[in-house]
Parts: C-alpha cells; structure tokens; sequence
C-alpha cells in the first residue's frame, strides 16, 4: 500500500494542474447536485413541517359578506374536521409597493387586524418587530424579507393610496406567496377605517385544519354542496403546498439534471486524463513495471488519485452549495413564501458524494485498464502506439486552403478521439444552454406560449356580481361589447371544485360552455356537447388507464349516487386535472348557479378602461373586477425571475466549464506537440500562427459540438419540458426558441472557445526552436 | 573576394544555471562568406551548435552583433527572427525533426508553402528536390517513420532548400546515420554547395569536415585555428591530408 501511496503522489505532483480543473469540475457538479437534490427531496416536507408548527388550516373557505356562523356551525359538525376558524377580513385585489427596494406586488391581498389570539398560522413574526399602532403593518415573508423596519410600504386601492411603515414580517403557510393570495396584519384601527372605506369587500375567512389532512378533499365536497348556490371559495393546504413548490420542483430537476450533464463531462476529462498520462508516460510505465510494480498497484494509485481529487472537489462543491442556499432561498422566494435554509443535509450529502465517487472510479477503473495490457519491454520501447499515422489527412499539394487552416485540420484529425470527447462536451453543454434560454425565452421575453401550456385560456378581467340571477342578462350584455372576444361564466362554488371520480378525488375547472374555447388546451377528441360529457388531463388520464371514449363515475355527494360521464377529450393544465360544463354540474348538483363572469379581450383593446367602463355601466349588477391579466403577469413574472436566474446560471458554469476543459486541453495538447512546434519555429512559423493553428484545430469541432447540441436542444427542449412537468399535468408543449437565440448561443460558444484557446496557446511562445535542439 | 554573407561582432553568449553563469562564446568576430562550404569544428562543449544557432537565429546572443547580408538580426525579437529564418534559412539537424504527423511531401510543403503562396510553383518544386535527392515518388506518401534514417535526412534536406534559402545550417547532419547513408547525404549536401548555395556545418566527424572548404576550429568560446581546403574532391588525397594536419595541430 505504500508503494501505491508513493505513485499516487507522484501522479499528483506531475498532474497539478489537471487535478485542479478535475476537481473544479466535480466541485460544480457536486454543488449542483446537492442543491438540486435538497430543493426536490425537502422542499415538500419542510413546507409540511412548518405548517404542522404553525399549525396551518388545511382547508380554508372565502364568502362574500359579513360574519356567517352558520358555516362554522356545519363545519363543527363534520366530524373529520379538528378544529374550525373563523375571521372578518378586507378581501380585494390591491397594489403593493415598497419605494426604496423598488417592489412591487399585485396581489389579492387579505387584509386582517392583528389577533393573538388567532390560532391558525398565529402571525409568526420573523426577525425583529415592532408592535402595530397607527399605519404599523406586518407583510409576509415573500414581500419584504431582509427590508428594514420603518421602511414605507404603499397600498393602492381603487387608485386610492394609503401609506403604511413596515413593522415585521410574517411567516405564512396559507397566504404568503406570489401564487395565490397575500395576508397583511394591521392594527384594529387601520382595519375599521378599511372596512368603513370598502365595505363591499369585506369577506369571511372559514380555516379548518382536519383529524387526518387526507380527509380535506371530502371536506371540500361537502361544503360545496352545503353551500352551492352560494358566492365562495375555497383551497386546501396540499393544493396551496403543490402551486408553491411546483416551480421550485420543477427548477430542482433542472438543477440534478445539469449537474449530471456536469458530471457526465467531468468524466471524459477523466477518461481523457488518464489516456492522455499513460500515452505520456508510456516509458516511466514501462520503468515502474521493469522495477516489479504489478499493474494492479499502477491502476490502484490512478484510482486513488482520481478518487482524491474527486473527494476534494465534492466535499468542496458540497460545501459551497450550503453558501448558496440563502441565494436560492431568494430567487424561489416569491413563490415558494417560506424562509428556507436546509444547511448540512448529512444524508442528502453522503448519497451526493458517494454518488460522485463512485462514478467517478467506476469510470476511471474502465479507462485505466488499459494499463493490464502494456507489457513492459513494449512500454520502455515507447509503449503503446499512440498515433500510427496510417492515413494523409488533407495532403498540402492536393488540397485548397491556406496552410494554416490546413495544419489545424490535419491537427484535428490526427487526434479524432480527443475531437470527439471534446465535441460531445461541447454538445451536451450548449444542449444545456439551450434548454435554459429556452426557459428563460418563453418565461420572461414572451410568455404567450407557455401561458397556453400552463393554464390554457386565462380571463383577462373576472367580474363578482352581486346578485348570481343577474348573471345571464350581464352575460349578455358584455358578451355583445365590440371588445369582447368571448365571455364564460365562473363557478359558484370555486373556480375549481374537487370531484370524486371513480373513487379518487381530482380538481376540474368549472366552465359555463366550451363555445370559441380557445388555447391549447384540447389535445385530443372534442369539448363536451352534452351533459353527461366531460374532458380529462391527459396525465390524470394515463396515470388511471382512461382513454377518450371511457365512462368515470362522478359522486353526488348529496343523493350519494355515482353519476356516469363520457370522456370526449384530453386537455392539460398544470391547475387542474379536467374541465366540467354547467349543464354537467347540474346533474352533480341541481342547485348550482354561478356568480362571476369571465371575459377574454380582443387583443387591440384596453384593459383598465375596459374595466372602468363595465364597472360605470353595470355598477348595481357588478360588485368588483379582479384585473387577471395583471394578476397573472405578477405570478408569470415571479416564475420567469426563478427561471432566468437559472438561465444565467447555466450559462455562466457552462462558459466556465467549456473554458476549463479548453484550457486543458489545449495546455496538454501544446505539452505534447512541444517537438512538433519547436520544428515548425525552427521552420520559421511564427508564434501566432501557431496559437491559430491550435485554436483553429479545436474551432471546428466547437462548431460542430455546439450545432449539434443546440439542434439536440431545440428539438429535445419541449419533450424534456413535459418530462418535467408531467408530474403537474403537462402532457403536451409547443414552446418555440427563437432562431437567433440557437445562432446566437453557438456563434457565442465558438468565439468563447476560441478566445479561450487563443489565450491558452499564448503559452506557445514559450516553445523555443533552440530548446528542441538542446534539451 | 568574397563576400561575406553573416557576420559577427563581438559575439557572445552566456547561460546560466542555478546562479552559476557558463561564458560559451565569448567576444567572437567571424564571417561567413556566400557560396562557401564552412565547417565548424572543436571538442565537445566548445560552443559548435551555440555559434550555430546564434547565427542562424534560432538563439540570441547576450552581447555583440550579428548581421546578415548588412542587416543586424541580433534586435529581432522572436517573431521577426521567425519570419528572417523563414525567408533566409535552412535547417538540417541531427535527428531530422520532421514532422511526425505528415507524409515526407507535406513536410516539405509545410515549409515551402509558409514562404510562397503559389501552390503549383512550390509542389513542383518540392519534387523536383526530392527526386533530385533520390526520393521517389513511392517515398513521397510515407511517414517520416515509415523510411529509413538515410531517407528522412535527406527529406530534411528537401525541406531545407525548399524556400531556396541564401544559406543552410546543419548540425551533426550525419550523427544519427550508418556510414552509407551518411555518404548519400554528405553527396547531396556537396551536390548543392557546388551549385551555390553556402552552407554552415557543425560536426566532429573527419569525414563530413573534409567535404567543406573551410574549416573554422573552435574551442572556449572562441575560433582558435582555420583552414582553407579549397573546393571538395573526391579522394584527393593531400586536401585529407591537411585537414588531418590542421585538426592535430588543434589539438583534435
């Protein structure tokens, strides 16, 4: 053993600097991993641990007015349910601001007094506070984590604008995220003068936390059909827990994702590393063997050294991820609404390194057993043949071209092996930067597309009425305006409402019709024409062996009776699992009716005046109008912040990566052609044309790795999309990457390629003709 | 009177080793004249291949002059001296040096196209040298590894005369050669100095010394003996004998 100590610290001294760029490489990839594996194996059960702290509801229900006893009365009565809550809150779509860190949120916001007496999510002060007097207000996490005390934070209601301080910041489970809607304390005063200024937006909070939390979808459906002909809504924790951390899941298998493209690039280094020393020291080998060293001990402290350096980049990498935390607890902030910093995950960290490890040696023990057949006397005679120059790649007196270019592609083929390693490097990272500037293409520069994949046809404008049998003649009305493209009337009960469906409890959206239905939500088959029609996710159809043409049973909780329903079609939506018509409801629910309206606008018209104008003219039907266009750029641009910020991530650690393996690469390459072009000095070939040779050896395959991983990347991006994305009902995406973008990204590649390798074969100049002679 | 082609002022050349400074050329003034056949000379370690490369550019001196043909090439900097060797010189070392990784024409082109833009001029050029040196064309395809020692010096010589250079080093040409390919590279070596061209050849063999017209001996960084042998005959016997003479004389 210690004989293979002494090779492999000899192996380290000579090969410092690839042990460096090995072992930066694993850092990267191991700093990934962790983080990516963190995010997707604790995001859900720390959301689920701070809500059992908390002691969050697991299910909540809004209703229009003030207070209403009787649904707590029959909530009491439920006997699955643990515990009920009730509260007068102020519930509208308002706009926040903070001036000095330039923050803005449009958010429909919950206002309540300050009650310590609140037993559900008590407001769970973070950091310092200061008691709420005056315009004293406490915000959520999400809205003004790390923003000072005293800081002036501005509301804007109805274009009416009311100054507050912020006094703390408030730790929430239910309403604390950009998805869905935000609780703000004020003080008792505040919120009488509130209510007496909007009192049509005074509401009632119903919050039920359950015996078994399993138990809340039959809750939801019970309470529905108690209350459906009545203006509510409703949500439940897991579904609130699902849209907060869906973006980040989905951003952690990104993550792990890259960090395997990483890893898998660490190990052709490796494989070239090892290759490279052998034909290298071909002669020492063959010394090392003469002495009696068996080739299990030169294998063994190859091994040992790459396991060293493997070990120190993945410790290392390990223990940077936990200085990155706080940096990717503030970019998934306003989704996920939670202050998460999961530091030292022993577990998550010994599978991370062991992973590595054992990758990283299994594949050295594969490239290293070479050495089994390097017979001694062959390698002190020069070894192993490494190039037997059997073929005259572009022959100068045949082929066109200038000399230069013509010696860089002579170059390149006679080292084919290491072209290809290279190329598939350069593949698999531009694929990488492909997919990330797709995201961050379709999430932050033009969102139309992804809208359509996501959430189908979103409302631009939803109006609540006053009174639900004004609904059909203001449906009407509007629908008949030249700004209208289409109208539909929202659910009664929720927006969504939870069915059971063949004995398992799925969300379906509620529509009025499926007429000019527009979107991409229809993947196959047809909208429902009759009542007994439905259209399911094609995921939630897959994962249950449906297909179009299958009968599912729907249960009337209220006469207990399994209603049969044909599937006409499969649709997707990452919100809910299928869509149901009013005609369909009625048999589910004879009570039904339908208290808001939906509207989609022609594309040449103006929102906010159209809001005002129905808002002017319908104002005793219409009680208030929630903007969704804006509501929905507000969360679209909090998902597009996460997705941009691991675009530019990508991008950085791939120019960083592209630029270490070219370094190396071209360092060894001038190490081993120091003869070639000491004669070509002597010739007279200057220094820069010999660093445009070298570059230009290695352009080409940049070229041809970077067209080949970005085609790759174009055409896999929308697959591996739905990949991800499957688990939250995406079975289908059309997102476009601009051509420019793929040109872009490999003109940038190859220029950063060959920037690098003009930098790295400035070392040439250190080759002297007269050094060939003398040494 | 001849002209002189290369010519040293006060040239010197010191290295140093761990602090230790070694003098190996010290204060030398010499000519090289055109169309000659100068043999360098002197025990190991003398400075034969420093004054070489010193000459040709392939080294700096530390101190002293070099110019060539009137032009001082002791300022260049390593490009320049690159682009003055590309245009003025050739090389014929010892181990060859081709390049590995091209057939024996492309070695030759490699140069050749470096200087001359005009393809078509410099592959006939570049066969024409190479059957004039008894390559054929069956030769031409092979790898440097692929032909005898014999062969690839004298490709090195092809290599060397490509750019029609103005004067051609060589350094131990025959050192790494069996006696009968020695002669033939040593013949062509002659072939090409009675056209004109002038060549500067360090070596310790008598064989290849007798084939110069002049014989410069050197020794501690200086020229301490030269020989005037006139014109290169086959088996003339008293040209052999007073290079024998000169080189006892020097201690040889």
């Amino acid at each position: 053993m210690k004989n293979v100590w002494m090779l492999t610290a000899a192996n380290l001294r000579r090969n410092k600097n690839q042990a460096v760029i090995i072992g930066l490489l694993i850092l990267i990839s191991a700093l990934f991993l962790n983080v990516g594996l963190v995010m997707y194996l604790r995001m859900d059960d720390h959301f689920d641990k701070r809500a059992e702290e908390l002691n969050a509801p697991h299910w909540i229900a809004f209703h229009e007015g003030g207070p209403d006893m009787e649904r707590v009365e029959f909530l009491r009565q439920v006997e699955e349910v643990a515990d009920v809550e009730y509260d007068t809150i102020l519930f509208r779509t308002m706009t926040l601001t903070i001036p000095s860190v330039s923050a803005s949120h449009m958010v429909r916001n919950i206002i309540v007094p300050y009650n310590e007496s609140q037993r559900m999510n008590p407001p769970h002060l973070l950091g310092d506070s200061i008691p709420l007097e005056g315009n004293g207000i406490y915000l959520p996490y999400f809205m003004a984590a790390g923003v000072a005390l005293g800081t002036e934070v501005n509301i804007t209601i109805s274009e009416e604008r009311f100054v507050f301080t912020l006094a703390g910041v408030t730790e929430e489970m239910v309403f604390g995220s950009i998805w869905g809607s935000a609780r703000l304390y004020v003080s008792e005063a505040m919120f009488r003068e509130l209510k007496e200024a909007y009192p049509e937006s005074i509401w009632g909070l119903v919050s039920a936390r359950m015996e078994d939390v399993n138990d809340t979808p039959l809750l939801a459906s019970r309470y529905a059909s108690e209350y459906a002909n009545r203006n509510i809504w409703t949500n439940s924790l897991s579904y609130i827990r699902d849209g907060r951390t869906a973006t980040p899941l989905i951003v952690a298998v990104i993550i792990v994702s890259f960090s395997v493209i990483l890893l898998l690039v660490g190990l052709c280094v490796i494989r070239f590393n090892i290759i490279n020393n052998i034909e290298e020291n071909t002669v020492n080998i063959g010394v090392q063997k003469a002495m009696g060293y068996r080739s299990r001990q030169i294998i063994a402290a190859v091994l040992l050294q790459l396991g060293l350096v493997a070990a120190s980049g993945g410790i290392a990498g390990l223990l940077l991820a936990q200085a990155v935390f706080p940096w990717v607890n503030g970019i998934i902030r306003n989704m996920y609404g939670l202050p998460w910093h999961p530091l030292f995950d022993v577990p998550i960290m010994g599978v991370s390194l062991f992973g590595i490890l054992f990758t990283v040696t299994a594949f050295a023990l594969i490239a290293a057993r070479r050495l089994l057949k390097l017979q001694p006397l062959n390698a002190l005679r020069g070894g192993i043949t490494t190039h037997s120059f059997r073929r005259v790649w572009f022959p100068l007196d045949k082929t066109p071209g200038r000399l230069t270019v013509l010696l860089g592609l002579k170059q390149l083929f006679h080292h084919k092996k290491q072209g290809a390693m290279l190329g598939i490097i350069i593949a698999c990272t531009s694929f990488a930067c492909l997919a990330g500037a797709g995201l961050h293409y379709n999430f932050n520069v033009n969102r139309d597309e992804i809208i359509r994949t996501i959430t189908g046809e979103l409302p631009d404008v939803i109006f609540f009425l006053h009174d639900a049998e004004a609904l059909a003649g203001l449906r009407e009305r509007v629908g008949n305006r030249p700004e209208v493209r289409r109208v539909n009337v929202g659910g009664s009960t929720s927006a969504q409402s939870t069915f059971t469906i063949n004995g398992s409890y799925l969300n379906f959206a509620l529509v009025q019709d499926f007429i000019g239905f527009a979107g991409y939500e229809l993947l196959a088959g047809r909208f429902p024409m009759h009542d007994n029609e439905i259209v399911m996710g094609a995921v939630a159809m897959a994962e249950r062996g449906l297909r179009i043409g299958d009968w599912v049973y729907i249960r009337n909780h209220t006469d207990k009776t399994d209603y049969p329903y044909l599937i006409t079609g499969s649709t997707q939506s990452m919100n809910h699992s299928g869509m149901i018509c009013v005609a369909a409801m009625k048999r589910l629910d004879v009570n039904v009716t339908f208290g808001t309206l939906n509207v989609v606008l022609l594309p040449r018209y103006d929102l906010n005046e159209f809001i005002a104008s129905v808002l002017e003219t319908e104002g005793d039907t219409v009680a208030s109008a929630r903007n969704m266009a804006a509501l929905s750029e507000d969360e679209y641009a909090a998902i597009g912040g996460i997705f941009s910020a691991i675009a530019y991530t990508v991008l950085a650690a791939v120019s960083c990566v592209v630029s270490l393996i070219l370094y190396l690469v071209i360092k060894t390459s001038i190490r081993r052609r120091r003869r070639e072009l000491g004669i070509q000095k002597a010739l007279g070939y200057t220094t820069l044309q010999l660093m445009n040779q070298s570059a230009i050896n290695i352009t080409p395959i940049i070229a041809v790795g970077a067209i080949v991983g970005v085609v790759g990347g174009y055409f896999g991006f929308n697959p591996l999309f739905v990949m991800f994305t499957r688990g939250f009902g995406i079975a289908h995406a059309n997102l476009p990457v601009p051509m420019g973008w793929m040109v872009g990204l490999c003109a940038g590649l190859v220029l950063l390629a060959y920037a690098v390798a003009m930098l790295t074969a400035w070392r040439i100049r250190k080759v002297s003709a007269y050094a060939l002679v003398t040494e | 009177m001849k002209k002189s082609i290369l010519t040293t002022t006060k040239l010197c050349k010191t290295f140093s080793h761990g602090g230790i400074q070694q003098h190996v050329l010290k204060n030398m003034d010499m000519d090289i004249y055109e169309g000659d056949f100068t043999v360098v000379m002197g025990p190991s370690g003398a400075g034969k291949s420093t004054l070489l490369y010193a000459l040709s550019g392939m080294d700096k001196p530390t101190l002293g002059a070099i110019s060539f043909a009137g032009r001082d090439i002791s300022g260049l900097s390593n490009d320049r001296l690159a682009v003055f060797r590309r245009d003025n010189c050739g090389f014929v070392f010892q181990q060859m040096y081709l390049l590995d990784n091209m057939n024996i024409l492309d070695n030759v082109l490699a140069a050749g196209l470096l200087v001359n833009r005009n393809k078509k001029e410099v592959v006939r050029r570049a066969k024409d040298l190479l059957t004039r040196l008894d390559l054929d064309e069956m030769n031409w395809r092979k790898f440097p590894a692929q032909v005898s020692g014999g062969e690839a010096q004298r490709a090195a010589i092809a290599r060397a005369l490509v750019n029609t250079p103005r004067i051609i080093f060589a350094d131990e040409p025959t050192g790494a050669l069996n006696s009968a390919n020695g002669t033939r590279v040593l013949d062509a070596l002659t072939e090409i100095n009675r056209q004109g061209q002038s060549i500067v050849m360090v070596t310790h063999d008598l064989r290849c010394a007798y084939r110069g017209n002049r014989v410069l001996y050197i020794r501690d960084g200086g020229i301490v003996g030269e020989c005037d042998l006139g014109a290169y005959v086959s088996g003339d016997a008293a040209r052999h004998e007073k290079l024998r003479s000169f080189l006892i004389g020097m201690g040889w």
